[in-house]
């Protein structure tokens, strides 16, 4: 087996997700990436789940105004 | 998380400070460390397991001060307190982190220890000092670089990988959730739901007075909820029809690659001939087994009178001597001879000759007496029509003849039966039985694919239904609703509701989909590293719907292969489950996730070559020194004597620890190896011996680390 090899199958490729998030309009990508990032975030831990699913509804109200 | 220096104080085997530096200003940069049993290999994956958790399995808080050192506890007074601790030098972008975690204990009596006090600090880099004590932050930094799921796979202790991996679900499918998030999406989409459940109790609130509207809306929360749960039973059969339908299609390949039989036809008709031959020949080893049964049963005891015989000619011999043998004189001729004044020789009769006369009439010519002697004289003689003698010889020979039959049936019924599974086997590994088998798989998997194909269109049919009466009741709702400023207020909230729906579905279409990208580009990662390796043929396959990893042969996913196929897979699938996570954890970024930067991943492996194969021996030693930027083998002399000869050119630094031990435990070592060979290590054209007496003060074993030019 050769060296250390830097084929494109090492590679994750998430294109398909990306199309999936392009296909959304601006503001809803925005909320799927803070809706995302209040749960997976490395602090995500230091908020209590009730105060997540406010921070959630804030940013969905945002969004309707 | 690449390390660049490890350093060890008054820790397990390890007295005073003591450091390892890995290189790692390399693409490949692979670590040696010869070590013999019990000196401390494991040591290090312990220590490094207690820097990053502060906790052992093995080990809990209160049974912590075990950690240090013996020399350093035994030296300890009480009242005085002791120490020990280990540190990293971790690799950074933003510059080198160090780590240091200390435990402090008390000595409170002889072998009592107070509850000792474990802590993590951050060292200041150039002078090592001041220590800060972290207040969780470096905690949360380290657990996001090595999620504790997934040490044992990064820093593994000896034991084989692939029965973790290969067949158990449980560390390493949770490790995989935490690789892609699995919690955090699945609660981000149960948050969304929330949010809309919310709306919609305020939406109930609103128009409690109005009952038409209330009722519809409960009963469109009720058809709502009914339909959820059907779309996540569609979900889970598709996953399961899909890979039904990814299996079917590796057989069906498969099928194709290897056409028709061949040999393995006329394999299969030895087999049949094979079979009666042995049929019969059983049945002619059963027939000589009756045939001997039945001559021993109709000797009638010769073979035990043959023994008596050499007794017999003996006693005849002497009653010849005595002249008592049975002759062709009857008793009349005896009384002519006793009336005669003459004996038979001429001479005068005397009364001994008269007395001898009398004897052989009285003796010799007794009738059972003579009727014995005769059958014995016949019995022992060869040519007589009774001859026990002769019998015996007729017997023995038949017997003989039965009994080379019946050996040379066991043998021929032995070769025929080897033969036999010799064919079978070949025939079990040739075309044509794995066609057979194929097409019975193939046949399982198609009534599978009905079966699931049959329930995905149900509950299809179900799902479309259940949205056409939402869809009516959405009109229902529309007409239902109430006028006025009520009306704007649920205008707002049903928007609310809708944008909440959204982001639920976003979120499970994109982990979906997610998934599935893990899962093609993994299979195809684990793909390219095992399959080039594994000389047999065998395949890595991923599960689609575990994601873990499995050997797969003609189409049919194998079991727990020994030899080293497993452990090479299970390697490779670590291996690509470290980079696939950085590079997920880089993408989540490009698309707006913050999931934290990932580094490389060292790994820090002890014996990794049990238990195998030379040759697979070989192909890890190539696979870990070509694919992982960081590799600490850790390697007792047997696995470094298999492997050196591939790796010692590619060796960026090598350290060896030198075991010091009692002098009593070194005898005990000698008496199984006297020369201690296997302490004795070849490295850079040089031998060492990596065992030593302690020296007199000093009374527990230790291990010093050596670093090798």
């Amino acid at each position: 087996m050769s060296k250390r090899e830097t084929s494109a199958a090492n590679e994750l490729e998430v294109n398909s997700l990306l199309d999936l998030l392009q296909s959304q309009d601006e503001q809803m990508r925005s909320l799927f990436a803070k809706a995302i990032n209040l749960y997976v975030a490395p602090d995500a831990d230091q908020m209590s789940d009730n105060e997540k699913v406010v921070r959630l509804r804030e940013a969905i109200e945002q969004m309707l105004t | 998380m690449i390390i660049k220096e490890l350093r060890i104080c008054d820790l397990l085997l390890f007295t005073g400070e003591q450091s390892l530096q890995f290189p790692t200003s390399q693409d490949t940069n692979l670590v040696v460390i010869l070590a013999p049993n019990n000196s401390g290999k494991t040591n290090i994956i312990r220590a490094l397991k207690f820097l990053f958790y502060g906790h052992l399995s093995d080990c809990n808080e209160a049974s912590a001060y075990r950690m240090i050192n013996d020399l350093v506890k035994t030296k300890a007074k009480t009242g005085s307190e002791v120490c020990g601790w280990v540190e990293a030098t971790l690799e950074r972008e933003e510059g080198n982190l160090t780590l240091r975690r200390i435990i402090r204990v008390r000595k409170i009596g002889k072998d009592q220890w107070a509850m000792p006090e474990i802590t993590l600090m951050h060292v200041r880099p150039k002078h090592r000092e001041p220590l800060e004590p972290d207040d969780g932050h470096f905690e949360q930094k380290i657990r996001t670089f090595v999620p504790e799921q997934l040490f044992d796979a990064f820093y593994f202790k000896g034991e084989p990988l692939d029965g973790k991996l290969l067949g158990g679900v449980g560390a390493i499918r949770e490790s995989l959730a935490a690789f892609l998030h699995e919690d955090g999406w699945q609660e981000a989409e149960d948050a969304a739901e929330a949010v809309r459940q919310q709306y919609t109790r305020e939406i109930q609130k609103l128009t409690e007075k109005n009952s038409e509207y209330s009722k519809l809306l409960g009963e469109e929360e009720l058809f709502r909820s009914h339909l959820l749960k059907d779309q996540d039973r569609l979900g889970k059969k598709k996953t399961e029809l899909e890979s039904v339908v990814a299996e079917f299609e590796v057989v069906n390949i498969r099928l194709q690659e290897i056409g028709t039989g061949g040999d393995a036809e006329n394999l299969a008709d030895k087999i049949r001939t094979a079979r009666i031959t042995l049929e019969r020949t059983k049945k002619n080893y059963e027939r000589s087994e009756t045939e001997i049964a039945r001559a021993v049963g109709s000797s009638h005891g010769i073979p035990f009178l043959l023994g008596a015989l050499p007794a017999a000619r003996r006693i005849l011999a002497q009653m010849q001597e005595e002249n008592i043998l049975p002759a062709d004189v009857t008793d009349r001729f005896v009384a002519r001879v006793l009336k005669s004044s003459r004996c038979v020789c001429g001479c005068e009769h005397t009364p001994e000759t008269r007395k001898a006369w009398e004897r052989y009439k009285e003796k010799t010519l007794s009738l059972n007496m003579n009727r014995g002697l005769s059958d014995l004289l016949n019995a022992v003689q060869e040519d007589g029509s009774q001859s026990y003698s002769r019998l015996s010889t007729d017997l023995t020979a038949k017997l003989k003849q039965l009994r080379s039959d019946r050996t040379r049936f066991l043998q021929e019924i032995k070769q025929l039966e080897a033969a036999i599974t010799e064919m079978e086997q070949r025939l079990q590994l040739s075309p044509v039985e794995e066609i057979r088998r194929s097409g019975q798989r193939l046949r399982q998997m198609s009534i599978s694919r009905q079966q699931l194909q049959g329930e995905v269109t149900q509950l299809e049919v179900g799902i479309k239904m259940v949205q056409a009466n939402m869809k009516g009741f959405k009109d229902k709702l529309e007409r239902a609703k109430p006028s006025g400023a009520v009306a704007a207020k649920i205008r707002t909230f049903d928007r609310g509701r809708i944008r909440a729906e959204k982001l639920r579905l976003l979120i499970r279409e994109s982990r979906e989909t997610l998934n599935k990208s893990f899962h093609d580009t993994l299979q195809r990662t684990v793909s390219h590293y095992y399959d080039k390796a594994a000389y047999d043929g065998t395949r890595a396959r991923i599960m689609p719907g575990t994601l873990l990893p499995a050997i797969e042969n003609d189409g049919h996913v194998r079991g727990n292969l020994g030899g080293g196929q497993s452990q090479l897979l299970a390697l490779a699938y670590v291996v690509a489950l470290a980079r696939l996570r950085k590079n997920l954890h880089t993408q989540m970024q490009k698309l707006g996730i913050g999931c934290g930067k990932i580094d490389d991943q060292s790994f820090f492996l002890d014996s990794p070559f049990n238990n195998m194969t030379d040759h697979y021996a070989h192909a890890i030693a190539q696979f870990l020194d070509g694919n992982a930027r960081q590799v600490i083998l850790l390697l007792a002399r047997q696995q470094w004597n298999l492997v050196r000869k591939i790796i010692e050119g590619d060796i960026r630094q090598a350290y060896a620890f030198e075991y010091h031990t009692l002098p009593e435990k070194i005898a005990e070592l000698k008496q199984k190896d006297s020369k201690l060979e296997d302490f004795v290590y070849e490295y850079g054209g040089k031998k060492m011996k990596l065992i030593n007496e302690l020296p007199a003060d000093v009374g527990h074993p230790y291990t010093h680390i050596r670093a090798l030019t």
